[in-house]
């Protein structure tokens, strides 16, 4: 059962992530990343992780998506935006390719003969509650600077979005 | 007398030229007179004083030494800082500072109204002081130091007047000539400091007595060395070249160094190395031939020249030939006898020179000169005198030493080598007789004369009494016994084949000889160039190329500057122009031009495409982790 | 359903974002491909922290998420600022970083 629905999952996240590159309209992309990104929070939720797949739809489709298509709404990119990839196709595909092999070669490489146990599942994952603590204690230190990183975005987005409204 | 008060000798002139030199600003003219005249007649007093005692003392226990402290030591050798007089540094020391004194007090009178006074007597202080040092000195180092800075006073001297550039170019020369002999000097110490490990006169009199291990040529090599050195600094040929146009300098300074002292030191200091010298003849036969030479040389160059003083120039070196033609005859004690009388006899006449060229308001030329007997008496006949003593009349000093070098000459090298020597004092009459004219005969100057003042001529008095007085040094004549050659107590060398009675007879012949011939050559040559003033020149205008040559010092000035000047010349162009422009310049030019054309082939990865920045990260981001994770053995 | 499936899956998402990141000229999209990547990125580490017990894991990918917020906030603003200049949101045509 689990396993269906992980190939389902799976085939529909990889076709949705095309979807985003191949899309001429940047609206559209946007939608396919939202498609994306739901189908990612069923796969945490598959892998027993359900606080990360909620704060993944909180937190990406609900902020961040939304911002992005705030965006395209507000540049009204209407038409398409390009027809044609960066240089030829043959002179961008090289650099997609060969990113795309050598993160599969080194992966492969990485994960060689010596890691983990290759194909049991463990016991249940750590429950929210283990996180939440962990969270406030052990992380508490990364926690706190995310925070400071945060406000300094927040900070610098107003900047730059303050500046662009005084020369218009 | 305590021996320490030898550095008074030293210590006198030196405050000289301190007090002059710090202080002397803001003192009136006649307070920097009386300060330097004072530093060294003080310095004459203590030497006169240790003359005294000298004499007194008996023959063997003469020598008075002192040492400071020890400036260099490294195993066996010692290089110390210290005095030596012995009865030759004690003749050099006299004539040094009896001349010199009366040189400074002429100097009161002669440099009045120069704006450079001041510095002329720190300068000549400062002379002084150097060349006691280098007479003093008991090791060849010492003497090294008192050489090199005479030839620096020497320098600032003929430069003295520095806006004339003819002046300053003299000057250069004169340093650059010397440093020539200087080389060879610098190398035989070096010589004499590996075979022997000594620098020290008395150590390396024992040495070289004694038994040695060192091989004869070597000895020959130390001493033809330490000779370059003298060669340069007394100007003989063919370092000569500078002392003509050393001329430039004012008149005492000629006196002074040119004459009497300085140009004496190559003749000293071959005295010093009279051990090394007696175990090599082929140096002594090598010191008498170059002496010979120059002394023909130069008179006949002498004989050429119209400025007087030049006249005056190729006379010293030509006499400092036949000092040398002494030395390298063994006869020591003859070449110190007649550096003591040329020294007298030259400083005179070369004072005499400049109180006629003062009174002339500059007029150098001999031929824009004459009658100036009626005007000058004192000086002309001083100068008279001088001349007389340099042409070898009897009986004034120069007569007995000019003698004493030419049988020196015969007893050591035989009759040709007596007549050339002899040919080349005929000249010197000759050209002695040419500057009579300078008083007699009609006048041919105008104006007004400027008399010499007092302290301009009363120095030339006593000079004039020494002229016709130091002869007496020479007596008993016809003996190698004289008294000053008792006093010196010079081993006597080498002495000549024959028995002694033969040698008697053909020195008193030869002798008697050469004094005849002498005086008829000076009065036809007196005749002569009275009466035919416009032969001034020697015979000038019917063999004009015959008198340009030897007006040209025959041509040795243009042969120095086409074997070396040029070549210098052109290896300096060649190394500024093309080396040091082209190739230097270039480097580093180019090594600018590198960097920045890396960094405009580094700038061209710097496209502005977003793409290539992202492949880059990428790309990197891989190459990171796979050596991270090959490093951690996971490949 | 093994450790592999879910790192390969995130590898093939990670290799089509970036595939995408260069073949793209919008600037809006690049930013969606960056997104991409860094949830492929997450997936792993979700991977990860399922198969090793320990709580590091889901904290990371919290901290990633954090971060990829704020950098879209930022990059966002960035774009709009880029459009107000130069009227044109095609980077091969935007070349301010040159030389």
């Amino acid at each position: 059962m689990e396993t269906v629905i992980f190939w389902t999952l799976s085939t529909l996240a990889v076709v949705a992530a095309l979807a985003v590159v191949f899309f001429k309209k940047a609206i559209n992309g946007v939608m396919s990343l939202l498609a994306f990104m739901l189908v990612l929070a069923g796969l945490y939720v598959l892998m027993g992780a359900p606080l990360v797949a909620f704060f993944q739809v909180i937190v990406y489709v609900g902020a961040v998506l939304v911002l992005f298509v705030f965006v395209v709404m507000l540049l009204n990119l209407k038409e398409a935006s390009v027809r044609k990839p960066f240089a030829a196709l043959a002179g961008a595909a090289i650099p997609a390719v060969l990113s795309a092999v050598g993160v599969a070669a080194l992966a492969w490489l990485a994960l060689g003969e010596r890691t983990l146990a290759k194909g049991a599942f463990l016991p249940p994952a750590p429950g929210i509650r283990q996180l939440a603590v962990d969270l406030f204690t052990r992380h508490l230190l990364i926690f706190e600077l995310t925070s400071v990183l945060l406000f300094a975005a927040a900070v610098g987005a107003i900047v730059i979005s303050r500046k662009e409204k005084k020369e218009s | 007398m305590n021996p320490e008060s030898l550095w008074l000798l030293l210590v006198f002139p030196a405050l000289g030229v301190l007090v002059n030199g710090l202080a002397g600003r803001r003192f009136p003219t006649p307070v920097i007179a009386a300060v330097a005249v004072a530093s060294v007649g003080l310095s004459l007093t203590v030497a006169l004083g240790f003359f005294l005692e000298m004499t007194a003392a008996a023959p063997a226990a003469r020598t008075v030494a002192t040492t400071l402290y020890t400036w260099l030591a490294d195993g066996a050798l010692q290089i110390r800082v210290g005095l030596l007089l012995d009865p030759l540094a004690m003749v050099m020391v006299l004539v040094v500072l009896g001349i010199a004194f009366l040189i400074h007090i002429y100097s009161t009178g002669y440099m009045r109204g120069d704006g450079g006074y001041r510095r002329f007597f720190v300068y000549l202080n400062l002379f002084v002081f150097f060349m006691l040092l280098l007479v003093l000195a008991d090791n060849l180092i010492l003497t090294f130091v008192g050489w090199e800075g005479v030839g620096l006073c020497s320098y600032l001297l003929i430069g003295f007047w520095h806006e004339k550039k003819s002046a300053c170019d003299a000057g250069r020369k004169a340093f650059i000539v010397n440093r020539i002999g200087d080389c060879g000097f610098i190398l035989g110490i070096l010589l004499i400091i590996v075979v022997f490990e000594t620098v020290d006169y008395r150590e390396l009199a024992t040495l070289v007595g004694g038994a040695h291990g060192a091989a004869p040529g070597m000895i020959t090599l130390m001493a033809l060395l330490l000779f370059m050195g003298a060669m340069g600094k007394s100007a003989q040929f063919p370092l000569h070249v500078w002392l003509p146009d050393a001329m430039e300098g004012p008149t005492p300074v000629s006196a002074l160094i040119h004459a009497a002292t300085m140009v004496n030191a190559g003749v000293y200091l071959m005295c010093r190395i009279s051990p090394l010298l007696a175990q090599s003849p082929e140096v002594l036969a090598v010191i008498a031939a170059v002496g010979l030479i120059t002394a023909v040389y130069a008179a006949l160059s002498a004989l050429g020249q119209r400025d007087i003083k030049r006249v005056l120039a190729y006379s010293t070196v030509s006499q400092i030939g036949y000092m040398f033609v002494a030395v390298g005859s063994g006869i020591y004690a003859a070449g110190i006898f007649h550096l003591v009388t040329h020294g007298i006899f030259k400083g005179l006449l070369f004072l005499g020179a400049g109180a006629v060229i003062h009174a002339l308001k500059g007029e150098q030329d001999i031929s824009r000169m004459g009658g100036l007997f009626r005007e000058i008496p004192a000086t002309a006949v001083a100068f008279i005198a001088g001349l007389l003593a340099l042409a070898g009349v009897f009986p004034l000093a120069g007569f007995f030493s000019k003698d004493a070098v030419l049988w020196g000459g015969y007893e050591h090298f035989g009759m040709n080598f007596w007549l050339i020597a002899f040919a080349g004092a005929l000249i010197t009459a000759l050209y002695c007789g040419k500057l009579f004219a300078v008083f007699f005969g009609e006048k041919r100057y105008e104006g007004h004369l400027h008399r010499p003042a007092l302290p301009v001529v009363a120095p030339l008095v006593i000079l004039a009494a020494g002229a016709v007085t130091a002869g007496l040094l020479g007596l008993p004549m016809f003996t190698k016994d004289t008294l000053l050659s008792r006093f010196l107590a010079f081993p006597v060398a080498l002495s000549g084949d024959g028995p002694e009675e033969i040698m008697h007879k053909m020195e008193i012949i030869l002798t008697i000889f050469s004094g005849a011939v002498i005086v008829a050559v000076l009065a036809a040559a007196v005749y002569l160039f009275i009466k035919n003033r416009d032969r001034m020149a020697v015979l000038g205008d019917d063999f004009p190329n015959a008198a340009s040559l030897l007006a040209g010092g025959f041509g040795l000035d243009g042969i120095n500057d086409i074997l070396l000047v040029r070549p210098v010349r052109m290896t300096a162009r060649f190394c500024a122009r093309i080396i040091d422009s082209r190739i230097i310049d270039g480097m580093v030019n180019g090594a600018g031009h590198l960097a920045v054309l890396a960094g405009r082939l580094l700038a061209a990865l710097q496209t502005g495409e977003i793409g290539h920045y992202a492949f880059a990260v990428l790309a990197g981001t891989f190459i990171v982790l796979g050596t991270a994770l090959y490093f951690a053995g996971l490949f | 359903m093994t450790l592999y499936s879910f790192v390969g899956l995130g590898l093939i998402l990670f290799a089509v974002g970036a595939a995408g990141f260069f073949l793209r000229r919008n600037a809006v999209v690049l930013l969606l491909c960056i997104e991409i990547m860094l949830n492929a990125v997450n997936l792993i580490f979700a991977a990860f922290a399922r198969y090793l017990y320990g709580t590091e894991g889901q904290v990371f990918i919290f901290i990633i998420m954090t971060v990829a917020a704020a950098e879209a906030a930022v990059g966002l603003g960035i774009i709009i600022a880029l459009y107000g200049s130069h009227r044109t949101l095609d980077m091969s045509i935007i070349k301010e970083l040159k030389g």
